[in-house]
């Protein structure tokens, strides 16, 4: 596998930043609040490692083997980082939010299902069944996680949800990140495996760094200290959801 | 021809959801970053006197129960525009809900939390008066219970404004005049 001096740069670049933001995560305790944020950069450190035992033997077809088996795993992972950022937004008191959670995972779901429909409804430019599926699944990925954080923001912005420090610096990485990532991958479904399909990636890998770099000095900073919800508070607004439940229900029936 | 356009398609579609999450997180981090006084300043106008008779007259039966015709509640509200408005109200007044937190937190977090209720159910009701709006035999049975979603929606704005002017009043006497004046 031939890689140019461009691409070694940022595959050691970004290697070693989501490496630092891993350690970050463990040593400022923010694995706390974070835990999927945390194992996501952790697996991604372990996968950079695996990733270079094929680029240095310069077995493509080990390449391949791994980054198809990994797939799904980073998949799941980063289906995990956008629930865990609204779970950390629309439960401020502990407890989900009325309306939120229910809205998360309707708006969530008809989201998957029309990310799904909408890569076999265009046109795929690639020579290979193959190249199909890879620029098929790429843009299922990124349209998925642009519509799940466009129903976190939306839902949290109608429910005059607060975002704190880290939980909105990751959101706004992540929001960054799925925005280049969905336009290089619609790009990409137009022109196929063509010449500017590695340019795309460059774009693409180039903004997954300076978001990775932002996260680490957001990490690193400690957020204001927040009001402690007492255990009566918080139970009281527990009882209180219960009862706004039964409450609809009832309406509703 | 089919494959241009649905490139055409692709790209619209494509263009149009990445407009709307920039849009999205502008708009949500705008209004995060919003200090008191311009929460109260996006406020818009909304005629209370005939809010406060049509969400009276929900709230509270009297004697007589049919006082407000359809045609009364639906211009005692403003129309369709004053829905609006109490629609886009209800966000900025959660928000200031939970500005209010900053300085009595245990009862702001419980208002706030009341005030949620209170604005699912006022959209959910301006959704179904939408639904209502919309002249065909599908949407039918809402049309014929517009007037109620009307009050129903009229009704929960006026709660949340009641809540909302209490947490004031008893947690920053300094704000509550200029945000009643707002409201």
């Amino acid at each position: 596998m031939h890689l140019s001096i461009v691409d070694w740069v940022i595959m050691v670049t970004t290697s070693l930043s989501e490496a630092v933001l891993f350690a970050i995560l463990v040593m400022r305790c923010r694995w706390r609040s974070f835990p999927v944020f945390t194992t996501c950069m952790g697996v991604e450190t372990v996968m950079n490692l695996l990733f270079l035992i094929p680029i240095l033997n310069g077995s493509r077809r080990l390449y391949w083997w791994i980054y198809f088996s990994t797939v799904l795993l980073e998949f799941l992972m980063q289906l995990g980082l956008v629930w865990e950022i609204a779970r950390i937004v629309m439960r401020p008191t502990g407890t989900w939010v009325h309306d939120a959670r229910r809205r998360f995972i309707l708006w969530g779901t008809a989201g998957i299902l029309f990310a799904a429909v909408v890569p076999f409804l265009v046109p795929i430019t690639a020579a290979t069944p193959f190249g199909r599926m890879e620029l098929r699944g790429n843009l299922f990925t990124s349209l998925v996680f642009c519509e799940l954080i466009a129903v976190v923001t939306r839902t949290s912005k109608s429910l005059g949800l607060g975002w704190r420090n880290h939980v909105m610096a990751l959101s706004d990485g992540w929001t960054i990140w799925v925005v280049v990532a969905t336009l290089t991958d619609g790009l990409q479904t137009y022109s196929g495996l063509a010449s500017y399909y590695n340019d795309l990636e460059f774009v693409r890998m180039a903004v997954f760094l300076v978001v990775v770099l932002y996260w680490m000095v957001q990490f690193w900073l400690d957020e204001p200290a927040r009001q402690p919800v007492s255990p009566e508070l918080s139970a009281y607004i527990q009882t209180l959801h219960e009862q706004i439940k039964s409450d609809l229900d009832t309406l509703s029936a | 021809m089919a494959i241009p356009f649905s490139y055409l398609m692709f790209g619209a579609l494509l263009g149009g959801l990445v407009i709307t999450v920039i849009a999205d997180w502008s708009s949500s981090r705008k209004r995060l970053r919003q200090d008191w006084r311009t929460l109260v300043a996006g406020l818009r106008p909304v005629d209370f006197a005939g809010v406060s008779a049509v969400a009276t007259d929900y709230l509270t039966p009297r004697g007589s129960q049919t006082e407000l015709n359809p045609d009364e509640i639906w211009e005692f509200l403003g129309g369709y525009e004053g829905l609006k408005r109490m629609r886009e109200n209800a966000e900025i007044m959660l928000a200031l809900a939970a500005y209010a937190q900053r300085w009595n937190y245990a009862e702001a977090v419980i208002v706030t939390e009341r005030m949620r209720h209170d604005a699912a159910l006022l959209r959910s009701s301006v959704r179904r008066v939408q639904m209502g709006l919309i002249p065909s035999r599908l949407f039918r049975r809402f049309r014929f219970a517009l007037p109620l979603h009307a009050q129903e929606a009229c009704s929960s704005y006026y709660l949340m404004r009641q809540r909302l002017l209490s947490l004031y009043e008893t947690s920053h006497a300094g704000r509550f005049p200029t945000l009643a004046n707002a409201l």
